[in-house]
């Protein structure tokens, strides 16, 4: 089987899973609807704390009003996708009660399969109202369709290095503790320190936030980038370094799966 | 049966579960510590962000508030979150309605409400030594000189908050006898103690008016009141004129958790939902 028809083979298997989770997800219509409110409460409170922010003061270092907003409305974005794609927490539990033993025996990529299975589809509402919030501060910022190219293939592959981290933390938590709780609770603080721009925690803060998990590469940088706060090149070297990373956590999440229990344990 | 040996029979059954939950909790005391710094994080964060935005705007004040006192407040709210979580109300609430543990619960000789809230109890009084140890340290290094008005009005507001917090449970994890899934209105309610409650905003960064709005709600009681009583962010007086509304809202959870009680009683059954 040639490469391309495995490519399309997975790729017709991800969206038909998708659209059953999706109709799975609104057999409960009042509580699918009351999910999608819920999860837009994180735009919602981004807007309130900028809002607030920029009316008691200058803000923060270097930010405008509309550029801190789209920077949290990104993040709310990468959030709910993060959210959509995997969970941690599901995942380890999923793998501890041996839940992966039919699904590594199919003949699809393994991780293809971990990401169609673990779908939280109602953390789309979240990503949905951060795309809104994101649409509407790059609109009130100006921003130009020649930053917008520039912006968007440097943040889906920092999204694609960072889902590989999450996955390779949650097989991480799985092997060394057989559970993900705390992996999943330090995800989401990761995500609220990175409703501000990552300079304001010091090169420490920094760090943390782009080795423990790539959040600085797929939030920071390319907000950074569409604002014109990094050159064309330091784009171009984490757009190489994010690619390094997703290989890197590949192959990783291969290895560690291997350290799968069949049967749950 | 004397009433007196039959209240000092009943304080023995729960002082037994408040004893059995605290053990349970020091087997994973290390979980139960890194839940607490987890928690503590968050204030971390507001901190650093408002340590910058000072920087940045050159104010010595914002809306009457200095950036010692804003780092103070904040230090005492990473001090009240984790004693004021009711996330381990609602969990246990929640799962003994879904699995039907609860109608097995209610033929015990003992109340169900006082059984969970004495087992949730023992994580408090855990999360209780945390928060006295950060509060001693930030009134310590903060050069904090409260008087015994502002201690009181403090402890008053720290157990008009701890009670809320454990009605709030109560009312949301009663919440699933009609509801599949809680995590929503857990994830709501959080939301609204964190943004509007003064989580991550001192409550008089915002406009006066809308301040005086969200003074009328609960959250506040959890959060900010508490903390800006004792890092002085609001005087005692203003602190004293809040405690009508508190002890009002404390009234009215309480009313709310007894009539979600009553309906619940009519519905639970032995299988689970």
């Amino acid at each position: 089987m040639s490469g391309i028809e495995d490519l399309a083979r997975n790729f017709a298997l991800y969206i038909n899973s998708q659209k059953y989770g999706f109709k799975e997800f609104m057999v409960y219509r009042a509580q699918a609807i009351s999910w999608i409110l819920i999860q837009s409460l994180g735009a919602v409170s981004t807007l309130i704390m900028v809002s607030v922010i920029y009316s008691v003061s200058s803000g923060v270092p270097g930010w405008g009003y509309f550029q801190l907003l789209a920077l949290g409305g990104l993040v709310q974005l990468t959030s709910g996708m993060i959210s959509f794609l995997i969970s941690p927490r599901t995942l380890v539990r999923i793998m501890r009660n041996g839940g992966l033993d039919q699904l590594l025996l199919k003949p699809y990529n393994p991780a293809l399969m971990i990401i169609a299975r673990n779908a939280g589809i109602r953390s789309l509402g979240g990503a949905v109202s951060g795309a809104l919030l994101l649409a509407y501060a790059l609109h009130g910022a100006g921003v130009g369709l020649g930053a917008m190219l520039i912006f968007i293939p440097s943040y889906l592959i920092g999204l694609v290095a960072l889902v590989m981290g999450v996955m390779v933390l949650a097989l991480v938590s799985y092997v060394l503790f057989k559970d993900a709780s705390y992996t999943n609770w330090l995800m989401n603080i990761m995500f609220d320190a990175s409703d501000y721009p990552a300079t304001i925690y010091g090169i420490i803060g920094s760090t943390a936030l782009s080795i423990l998990l790539p959040v600085t590469f797929a939030v920071f940088f390319p907000a950074a980038a569409v604002f014109g706060y990094v050159s064309a090149y330091v784009v171009l070297g984490v757009v190489l370094v994010c690619i390094a990373i997703a290989v890197m956590f590949y192959l990783s999440s291969g290895y560690l799966l291997r350290k799968y229990e069949s049967g749950g344990g | 049966m004397r009433p007196m040996s039959m209240q000092t029979n009943k304080l023995i059954k729960y002082r037994a579960l408040f004893r059995i939950s605290f053990k349970d909790l020091l087997t994973w005391g290390w979980e139960a510590v890194l839940s607490s710094l987890m928690l503590m994080l968050y204030a971390v964060i507001a901190i650093i962000v408002w340590i910058a935005i000072y920087s940045f705007t050159g104010v010595k004040s914002i809306n009457g508030v200095g950036l010692t006192s804003t780092i103070i407040y904040f230090a005492i709210i990473s001090a009240l979150m984790p004693f004021l979580s009711w996330s381990n109300t609602v969990d246990r609430l929640s799962s003994d309605i879904r699995d039907g543990d609860i109608a097995s619960s209610l033929i015990r000789p003992m109340s169900y409400y006082f059984k969970i809230f004495f087992e949730g109890v023992s994580g408090s009084v855990f999360n209780l030594a945390v928060s006295i140890a950060v509060i001693a340290l930030v009134i310590h290094f903060g050069g904090l000189t409260p008087s015994v008005y502002t201690y009181a009005m403090f402890a008053f507001y720290f157990i008009i908050g701890f009670l809320m917090a454990e009605l709030l449970g109560f009312i949301i994890g009663s919440l699933a006898i009609y509801l599949t899934d809680i995590y929503g209105i857990m994830v709501s309610i959080n939301w609204m103690i964190t943004i509007i409650g003064g989580g991550m905003i001192p409550l008089v960064f915002f406009p006066a008016f809308i301040e005086k709005v969200l003074l009328l709600t609960p959250f506040p009681f959890l959060a900010f009141v508490p903390a800006a009583t004792l890092s002085g962010v609001i005087s005692v007086g203003e602190s004293f004129g809040l405690a009508a509304i508190g002890l009002a809202w404390l009234a009215a959870l309480a009313i709310i958790a007894y009539v979600m009680w009553i309906k619940l009683k009519t519905r639970i059954n032995a299988v689970g939902i």
